[in-house]
């Protein structure tokens, strides 16, 4: 699938790094078995993870599933499954409610995501 | 807000060139009949759509599979008054309409190729852009489609409110407001359905913002197929797929183009990868367009998820969700036995004093004529009828739980032990079933999307203890292992479970290696169950379970009893059933029983429990000649060594299943998988047999047992 966009300025984690309780915006999707990838993609984005949509952990717990709640839905992946999201971690809630976050401009792939309700 | 690139994808795009089809929009076909208006009810999972179509057409129902598919078909009736009525088929839930799984694909053909007169999309809204999401996909079919916004009463408490009227004018077709659980709103939803399937109303065309590459690429792809397109087939809808790299599209375009253009085509498409995402991305901007209409700025309170959250945090626990599973499961075993014993003595006992009777009606013509009507007839039919209290039973509790949410969990705490002999926590479902029964539990595998994955589940779920299996060892384990019948029994399950275990592992890396399981599951709220979806899903797994298992059970117990009363005699019992065809095989087989120390009346058994399994006892208790249990079990003592009944129990408890289970099996997985698993059965619990009976003999079972 996709990769991560070369020109984004912050640096991509998985989702599967996000720590329980932090929260992301979906980059893109990657994995080495091409179709599979491609396949897993369009399944999580009509769950409710399109690309340029926020996750937040739910639960992690190093090994096993994780959870995510994503589009008001809780949806559960596999550790390979959550490997395969590229995400870009958002500060700790606690300091959004402080500052106002604003989202980096949208790169050029990203175009149709919807952000303004995914962003706070 | 896309910048400069913005494109819009409208059908004013040159989409719809082309001579005019029938079928492309709407305003083509002649109305249809009023008394026979059909609509299919669409929608993604967990938003109430079962619970809306229970409430719709109550008992009024027809339930089977869709052809060629092991996806459950349901269709059901509204009486509209007047004479007239409306058919309502409830489509899978889907969250999109590719052709990753067969729900998808049955949803998508379903509304291409038989073109119902109205489609109800079914939105939850405390989850309207996702649900829009799918509906942007649906608005593309040349269908009328009317909205049944869902949950309005949890979407308010929520904080969200959700505007019906402001959603229509957003998406320009009709929103009913309506809350499934309590039936509320319904009597508009069927009116609205009526109305609109009526008039064969036209959508209006939706119009999705595209980057500039995406809008050319789709026009240009639907320029190029506009021409060829066949019926029923929308342009627009085509390109689209296209541009998504839907497979089974593609493979429809390449045999409509000619040559030529389908290179051009090709071409253009090779790169189009990142834009099927961008096109998805268009998809949830339209849908939150039309939400922030309906719902406004305001964010969920944060109370909203308290409960569903609280709850998970015990229930997805790696050891207390587990623990949790564990007495949860054992409390559903415990109440269906407590529940549905008597009324399976109370069945078994009509059943016995109703074939007496019609065996001596049936006396006139002869013993034979009452030896078939009483014990051929009335056991087999019989064996069926004082199976369903155990299964509604159980089937009702697993309803219970499910509709509650609660399964989903469960899949989701045993995924990590389940990766590891091949499976994910997916399969977890069927085999729970497969505890009360073997051959629901082999159907409930279509959960499973991986084509891998749900063969193997199949493979395994004969080897979960099902309750017929219970039965035997209730009957057997306590005497010939006294004091030691609790261990015995726990053992006896906990071998099955292990061999479960053995055979994934060793399965998964011979047949499906290579084949990575994914997980990916939507845990729903909690809910109370609605006790209308709750009664469907118990009458339909009941249903299936008559129909597909039961015929072959009664056929096959006919034909055993044939085998054990010809040609002897129909009496049953005694030197009659030794001359039988059935000892003769028996004998036949006898050698292989031999390093057990099992003579032919076990292996007549053992085979004869491919009718049911609680058959073992019945024909226990023919071919040791006694009338009273009492007896038949002191007999059996005294020609069997503790050895050997373990290696009995062991051998039925991994046997082949049941005739309706490897029905079940053919049916879901084909002739080659059903064979296979019927001789890796086979062979398992032969081998298995026999080194319990050796480790047995060794430890000295028969002396401990005789001192006991």
């Amino acid at each position: 699938m996709r990769a991560s966009n070369p020109n984004q300025p912050l640096p991509l984690c998985s989702l599967l790094e996000l720590r329980r309780g932090a929260r992301a915006v979906v980059r893109g999707f990657e994995g080495t078995d091409g179709p599979a990838t491609r396949a897993l993609a369009q399944r999580l984005v009509a769950m409710g993870l399109p690309i340029g949509g926020e996750a937040e952990m739910l639960v992690q717990r190093g090994r096993g599933p994780v959870l995510v709640r994503a589009r008001e839905a809780r949806i559960a992946l596999g550790q390979d499954e959550a490997r395969c999201v590229r995400v870009e971690a958002l500060a700790p809630i606690a300091q959004i409610a402080a500052t106002p976050v604003i989202q980096p401009a949208a790169a050029r792939g990203e175009l149709g995501s919807d952000r303004r309700t995914d962003s706070q | 807000m896309n910048g400069p690139h913005t494109g819009v994808d409208a059908p004013s795009s040159g989409l719809d060139v082309g001579p005019p089809r029938p079928g492309t929009r709407h305003a083509d076909e002649t109305p249809r009949a009023h008394t026979k208006l059909r609509a299919a009810l669409a929608g993604q999972p967990n938003v109430g759509k079962s619970t809306l179509f229970a409430r719709l057409t109550g008992t009024a129902l027809e339930t089977g599979n869709w052809p060629g598919k092991t996806v459950e078909r349901r269709e059901g009736r509204v009486t509209l008054g007047a004479g007239t009525a409306l058919r309502i088929v409830d489509l899978p839930g889907t969250y999109s309409l590719s052709t990753a799984s067969d729900e998808e694909r049955i949803a998508r053909d379903y509304v291409l190729l038989e073109r119902p007169d109205v489609l109800a999309v079914v939105l939850d809204a405390t989850a309207l852009e996702r649900g829009l999401y799918l509906l942007a996909e649906l608005m593309l079919l040349p269908v009328p489609v009317v909205v049944a916004l869902n949950r309005i009463d949890l979407a308010e408490r929520a904080g969200t409110p959700v505007n019906a009227t402001a959603l229509a004018e957003a998406l320009g077709i009709s929103v009913t407001p309506v809350i499934a659980r309590t039936g509320q709103g319904l009597t508009e939803l069927t009116a609205e359905l009526q109305r609109v399937a009526a008039a064969r109303e036209s959508l209006p065309l939706i119009a999705f913002e595209v980057d500039q590459e995406t809008s050319h690429l789709l026009q240009r792809a639907g320029v190029l197929v506009a021409p060829h397109v066949r019926v029923p087939y929308p342009p627009r809808w085509v390109a689209h797929k296209l541009v998504e790299g839907d497979a089974e599209v593609a493979a429809l375009v390449r045999s409509w183009l000619p040559e030529v253009e389908h290179d051009a085509l090709a071409q253009l498409l090779a790169d189009a990868e990142p834009a099927g995402m961008a096109l998805a991305g268009a998809r949830y901007a339209w849908a939150g367009r039309a939400a922030r209409c309906a719902v406004g700025d305001q964010t969920a309170s944060a109370g909203h998820h308290v409960w569903t959250d609280r709850i998970d945090r015990v229930a997805l626990h790696p050891l207390f969700g587990v623990l949790g599973l564990g007495v949860l499961s054992y409390g559903v075993y415990d109440l269906t036995q407590r529940v549905s014993g008597p009324l399976q003595d109370l069945l078994d006992g009509w059943r016995s004093a109703l074939g007496e009777r019609a065996g001596a009606a049936a006396a006139r013509y002869g013993p034979w004529a009452q030896g078939f009507v009483e014990q051929g007839l009335f056991e087999s039919v019989g064996l069926l009828v004082t199976f369903l209290p155990v299964l509604a039973v159980f089937f009702l509790l697993f309803a219970l739980l499910e509709d509650t949410g609660y399964m989903a969990r469960a899949a989701f705490v045993l995924d990590r032990s389940l990766s590891k002999i091949g499976l994910r926590g997916k399969s977890f479902l069927p085999m729970f079933v497969g505890a009360g029964c073997n051959v629901p539990a082999v159907f409930g595998t279509r959960v499973i999307e991986s084509r891998s994955a749900r063969l193997l589940t199949i493979l395994l779920v004969p080897l979960v203890p099902c309750s017929a299996r219970l039965i035997v060892l209730a009957f057997l384990v306590p005497p010939f292992f006294h004091a030691y019948a609790p261990a015995v029994s726990i053992g006896l399950i906990t071998l099955n479970i292990a061999v479960i275990a053995l055979l994934g592992w060793a399965l998964s890396r011979l047949f499906f290696r290579g084949e990575r399981q994914s997980f990916v599951m939507e845990l729903p709220r909690y809910s109370v169950p609605s006790l209308t979806a709750v009664g469907i899903s118990v009458w339909t797994k009941l249903k299936a379970f008559l129909r597909d298992a039961g015929t072959m059970i009664v056929v096959i117990a006919l034909a055993v009893w044939a085998l054990s009363a010809f040609p002897g005699g129909p009496a049953g019992s005694g030197p009659a059933i030794e001359s039988s065809y059935l000892a003769r095989i028996g004998r036949f087989l006898e050698p292989l029983g031999a390093p057990m120390d099992m003579d032919w009346r076990l292996i007549v058994a053992i085979l004869t429990g491919f009718i049911a399994k609680e058959v073992v006892i019945a024909t226990l208790g023919v071919l040791y000649a006694t009338a009273s249990e009492e007896s038949l079990v002191s007999t059996m003592q005294a020609s069997i060594s503790p050895a050997t009944a373990l290696a009995f129990l062991v051998i039925t408890m991994l046997f082949i299943p049941c005739v309706g289970t490897v029905a079940a099996m053919r049916r879901e997985a084909g002739t080659r998988w059903m064979l296979f698993g019927t001789a890796l059965l086979l062979a398992v619990s032969y081998l298995f047999g026999i080194g319990v009976y050796e480790l047995a003999s060794l430890a000295g079972l028969d002396r401990i047992m005789g001192a006991g």
